[in-house]
């Protein structure tokens, strides 16, 4: 660092960023550019490391549940009555379960319907909650007060709770678990923007934008939209992971999937009477994956949110 | 000469739960094409409410009445729509704060394409061409377009507003503070380019401050404002030699003497709009203030080559004004 002289004017800029040869100068702008080209520039920085790596987690598990059907040993609905709760070894990689089905194969297929209920659940809950916090944030007034008294009142609701009144209203069956968790979560979107665009609605950026002729819409979309958006892959991530939690959750108290549909949470709930007999294999995999992938969402909103923000990325001088 | 801007009996209230801010009272004053004026006074006077109110970038709790005549149109009454062609495009604004008044997710290009788009039918790459002159103009290099507001510094954020209330090629640029929070080193260069950019282009100029060196140095004519009224307004010379009105007078004297050390300086402090002082509003803080004061307020009445609301000057009562 030191005794390197750093030439005034390139300093204080990022100047030519390390990814420039990657990617033509088109590319970096757009929606699209602002979120994947600081990526690219970012990528050796503890940011955006940690990104990668959930990034890579998440892609990783999509990829497992679009291919479960070929790279599964077994089928994870075949019963085999003659190797009830084996070890892991070379033919069962992670044992198998009480009914002598693979615990390998159940944890790939289950991948599926844990990220479809995820998908499911909170892109509902984007899509109905970001354009609803944006109105009632910008609109103010009394549209505003009932859209918060409303959303609170669901808010202040324990989420598994609410997700299990759902669940039993709606019924078993992956798109109503979804639609449950959807519930849960409109609130947290909503609530997020909302406060959001009340803040960003009253900065001063937005005022001089007003004083030099910009119109009401190009005040909504280009200033207070882009400044609210980036809070949102944040709570996308972590809300991702806590409904793959939730979901879980319901499956483990018997609300979620029907029993003999692989399923992370359902699988360790039946798992889990059978740890006392030192049988550990049925409720660790499908336990750890639940983990992998909800550190891994984490891992990518944290490391999102860092990069989305030109204020809190960090320049190479 | 016809008048670029001119208001006519500008009354700006904000109605506030503490009742009436009467921020701008009555207040008529003219601005020439290629002039610069000056406005000054305490903070709380109503200055920076009386640049804003010329765009109307006000709040909505802000009500604005009389006339606001720019090029003889009346933006008091113009619609939402064309108020907004006159932004940026005609009047050109330039706020106290630069660190806050650029989108911290937008490039400077961003911020110029933006802006110009919004106005004129051009393509990027015109609008390209405009945003460099523009910022070459305020001493911006090219290399820096593509940079985020948060990578520059307090006065190259100033001389990138400026810029931006320059792009369009505006008749006037109202300035609030713009120098303010900035070193004075900054100032000097701010004013600098302000003043070059007013000669090259024949812009006229209303600068909105408490320095009154800044006025001296950079304005034709000086309106002193106090509770929100214009209380001497005249050439900056006239003025700054020989003023008329106490306050005038008070404020030129609010300077630190070096040989005392003392800071000179108005006693009391400046009042409330809510409710401020009967008559003259200055009367309770005047050293000067005798019976006629307090009892109803003095016009802005023409007096030795400048315009004074003082009794002690004429006995002018002003008109129609008792009620707002």
């Amino acid at each position: 660092m030191a005794g390197k002289p750093i030439p005034s004017d390139v300093a204080i800029g990022p100047g030519p960023a390390i990814g420039a040869a990657i990617l033509p100068p088109a590319m970096r702008r757009g929606i699209l550019g602002r979120v994947f080209w600081p990526l690219i520039e970012e990528r050796r920085t503890l940011t955006g490391i940690m990104t990668f790596v959930g990034l890579g987690f998440l892609v990783a598990f999509v990829v497992i549940a679009l291919t479960a059907p070929l790279i599964s040993p077994y089928d994870p609905l075949a019963i085999n009555s003659s190797e009830l709760l084996s070890a892991p070894s070379g033919s069962h990689l992670m044992g198998t379960d009480h009914l002598g089905r693979d615990v390998l194969s159940r944890v790939f297929w289950g991948a599926r319907t844990s990220l479809l209920i995820m998908a499911i659940g909170v892109l509902v809950a984007l899509v109905v909650g970001v354009p609803i916090g944006l109105t009632s944030g910008y609109l103010g007034g009394l549209v505003d007060r009932v859209l918060v008294l409303v959303m609170d009142s669901i808010y202040s609701f324990p989420g598994l709770l609410l997700a299990m009144a759902l669940a039993a209203i709606l019924g078993r069956g992956v798109v109503n678990i979804g639609i449950a968790i959807t519930v849960i979560y409109v609130p947290l979107y909503f609530r997020v923007v909302r406060n959001h665009v009340v803040a960003v609605k009253q900065e001063l950026f937005v005022e001089a934008a007003r004083a030099l002729g910009a119109r009401p819409g190009s005040v909504i979309v280009r200033y207070i939209t882009f400044n609210v958006i980036s809070s949102i892959p944040v709570i996308f991530s972590i809300s991702a992971a806590d409904a793959i939690l939730t979901a879980a959750g319901l499956s483990f108290i018997g609300l979620g999937i029907d029993p003999p549909i692989p399923d992370w949470g359902a699988d360790l709930a039946t798992a889990q009477q059978w740890l006392p007999n030192d049988i550990w294999w049925t409720s660790f995999f499908p336990g750890f994956m639940i983990l992998l992938l909800t550190v891994g969402l984490s891992m990518l909103g944290e490391g999102i949110n860092d990069i989305v923000n030109p204020l809190l990325r960090r320049t190479k001088a | 000469m016809e008048n670029l801007l001119e208001t006519r009996s500008l009354f700006i209230h904000y109605r506030m739960r503490q009742g009436t801010v009467r921020a701008v009272e009555n207040v008529n004053f003219a601005l020439a094409p290629g002039e610069a004026v000056g406005l000054v006074g305490e903070s709380g006077c109503g200055k920076s409410t009386l640049a804003k109110g010329i765009l109307e970038v006000l709040p909505r709790y802000a009500e604005v009445r009389g006339q606001i005549l720019f090029e003889g149109r009346d933006l008091a009454s113009l619609p939402r729509t064309e108020l907004r062609k006159v932004r940026g495009e005609k009047v050109g604004l330039i706020f106290q704060d630069p660190m806050t008044r650029l989108d911290p997710l937008m490039t400077i290009e961003d911020h110029f394409t933006e802006l110009i788009r919004q106005h004129r039918d051009v393509g990027k790459d015109d609008a390209k061409a405009m945003a460099l002159k523009a910022l070459a103009a305020v001493g911006i290099p090219p290399s820096r377009f593509r940079n985020y507001p948060h990578e520059f510094s307090g006065g190259m954020r100033q001389r990138i507003m400026i810029a931006m209330a320059l792009v369009l090629e505006p008749k006037l640029i109202i300035a609030d503070e713009p120098t303010t929070s900035l070193d004075v080193i900054v100032e000097g260069q701010i004013l600098q380019v302000l003043e070059e950019l007013r000669r090259r282009y024949g812009l006229a100029l209303l600068l909105v401050t408490h320095n009154l060196g800044i006025v001296a140095e950079t304005c034709d004519r000086v309106a002193v404002m106090y509770a929100g009224r214009i209380v001497e307004e005249g050439p900056v010379r006239e003025i700054f030699r020989n003023p008329l009105h106490p306050y005038t007078q008070g404020l030129l004297h609010s300077v630190i003497h070096l040989e005392t050390k003392e800071l000179a300086s108005i006693p009391g402090y400046p009042p409330g709009l809510v409710r401020p002082p009967s008559g003259c509003a200055f009367h309770p803080r005047c050293p000067q203030a005798f019976d006629p004061c307090p009892k109803a307020v003095p016009a802005l009445v023409p007096k030795d080559g400048r315009r004074v609301a003082c009794y002690l000057h004429h006995n002018v009562v002003e008109e129609g004004a008792a009620d707002g």
